[in-house]
């Protein structure tokens, strides 16, 4: 019993992690169909970032803040500058992205070397406590917190606001959309923007968890696609479920069967795409 | 003049789809393109909004030439586009439907208005835009474009597959939105319908207008009914 109770605390706090990094990546996919490589090199360069920000100013909401905001304008940038010119051209746009991981990798290196970093979080978040038979990590409650309100947040944005439709109509029909009067290419600079943004800020809260190293960006990318996947493209419920799935998945194959790890990751997404192709909420 | 359409000729890849067309539209008129399927009536309306601009020739809207502008640009200027097919947002309310086409500041059209214009819509307003009717959709489609406060309407094929009753009913809303000042260019296959709501006729053939003539004329010509319209006499 406290086996499985602890293995499904992890897997949840897990999971919301991969809420963070896969709801942005879900998003843009959504509104520009980008299949974006550099995702989790956000992820990566949010959690350095943060860690620069610790240990230069002890602020722990900074290190959020400066992380998931500095890492947002590289993605504009990214979005703005090179991305643009390939509008709906799939092949050169995943190419493009591709370098950009790459050079990301190498950035990565150059400024924070190869060794490996845990943030050093607040020190009443590194607290623990025993609850019943499980043994309660607070920093792991903290990160199902900051994916809890950043999920409300997000549905708040989308479901209820003029600017969130505008973001769902874009995802329904782009051309539509323009036709309208909808500026896409703003909507889709913002979209960039918020999804590096989300990656980042999972960045950083999970260099107080995983920690931050070089590898990381090319480790977790895999398992924001396989969020996305399964929950279906462009669909934030299916980000959510998609995300408790895979860190449960990831949680509980780890443990249970080792080396197997990959495969209790990997069996049920091809198993689900064998059965609904669009994923669990995907509409396309 | 609110549209003038100068010898413009599109593609789709290869396939050379418009081969020179030129028309006019003035302000408070309503013009038809009719023409068979093929034969270049979407084209020619994806082209005037942007979303496959003309590789030669000019489209002048109020004076201004809007082939490299994107779509949206084209819309805030006040081209709005009743598209084929309809295409509402399906994953948008009705209300939202409207709301995301909302001009911002100069309200000539605002929900109110249009849920006086089609009262079956403001019954409708939470339910999601693919649930409609096909009539519902098509007044959706229309209030939608609306609300982006035109000065023409681009409306394509808005009689497809919808029965007489309803057809009707669309044609008594040109016929409110005409007397607004509105101008319209409208791509049908239905002629009875365009005959009735327009004031001048093209007939579009591969590409070409080939037949230019008042609706009257266009009813007694059984030649062009029958050679390009499919039309027994």
């Amino acid at each position: 019993m406290e086996f499985w109770l602890t293995q499904a605390f992890n897997g949840i706090s897990y999971g919301a992690m991969l809420f963070l990094l896969g709801s942005g990546l879900s998003l843009v996919f959504g509104v520009m169909r980008i299949v974006n490589l550099a995702h989790g090199s956000y992820f990566l360069l949010g959690g350095y970032v943060g860690l620069t920000t610790v240990s230069r100013t002890k602020s722990f909401p900074l290190a959020l803040l400066s992380g998931a905001l500095s890492v947002a304008l590289i993605g504009l940038g990214m979005e703005r500058l090179f991305l643009r010119r390939l509008s709906r051209q799939s092949l050169p746009q995943v190419l493009m992205t591709m370098g950009f991981a790459l050079v990301f990798q190498d950035l990565g290196l150059l400024v924070w070397g190869g060794d490996p970093y845990t943030l050093a979080v607040p020190a009443f978040l590194a607290q623990s406590v025993q609850a019943g038979p499980v043994f309660v990590q607070f920093y792991r409650l903290f990160i199902i917190a900051v994916a809890f309100a950043v999920g409300i947040v997000l549905w708040v944005f989308l479901e209820r606001t003029r600017a969130g439709a505008s973001i769902r109509a874009t995802v329904d029909d782009a051309e539509m959309a323009q036709g309208v009067g909808i500026n896409v290419p703003l909507v889709s600079a913002g979209v960039f923007a918020l999804g590096a943004f989300l990656a980042a800020l999972g960045g950083v809260v999970g260099a107080g968890f995983i920690g931050v190293y070089p590898g990381l960006d090319f480790e977790v990318l895999p398992y924001a696609f396989v969020v996305v996947i399964v929950g279906g493209l462009g669909s934030l419920p299916g980000v959510v479920v998609g995300s408790l799935l895979v860190g449960l998945l990831d949680n509980f194959g780890k443990a249970l069967f080792p080396e197997l790890s990959y495969f209790t990751l990997f069996a049920p997404m091809a198993l689900i795409l064998a059965l609904k192709p669009t994923g669990l909420f995907g509409k396309r | 003049m609110m549209l003038s359409v100068e010898d413009i000729h599109s593609y789709y890849g290869d396939s050379h789809v418009l081969e020179g067309v030129s028309l006019a539209v003035a302000r408070g008129e309503v013009v038809a393109i009719l023409g068979r399927n093929g034969m270049g009536k979407t084209t020619l309306v994806r082209g005037l909004i942007g979303f496959t601009p003309p590789r030669q020739g000019r489209v002048l809207f109020k004076g201004r030439d809007v082939v490299s502008l994107p779509p949206f640009r084209a819309v805030e200027m006040g081209m709005g586009l009743v598209p084929q097919g309809r295409r509402i947002f399906p994953s948008l309310s009705v209300l939202e439907n409207l709301r995301v086409a909302g001009a911002n500041g100069k309200e000539r059209w605002n929900l109110e208005r249009v849920f006086a214009l089609f009262p079956r819509l403001a019954a409708r307003k939470a339910h999601p835009g693919d649930t409609l009717s096909g009539g519902e959709q098509q007044m959706l489609a229309i209030g939608r474009a609306l609300m982006t406060n035109p000065d023409l309407l681009l409306m394509d094929e808005p009689t497809e597959g919808l029965a007489p009753l309803v057809v009707r009913e669309v044609a008594k809303t040109l016929d409110e939105l005409r007397r607004e000042g509105l101008s319209i260019l409208l791509v049908e296959q239905n002629v009875p319908f365009a005959a009735k709501v327009a004031d001048r006729i093209h007939v579009l053939s591969r590409g070409r207008i080939v037949h230019s003539c008042s609706p009257a004329e266009l009813l007694a010509n059984d030649e062009v009914k029958s050679r390009y319209l499919g039309l027994g006499s």
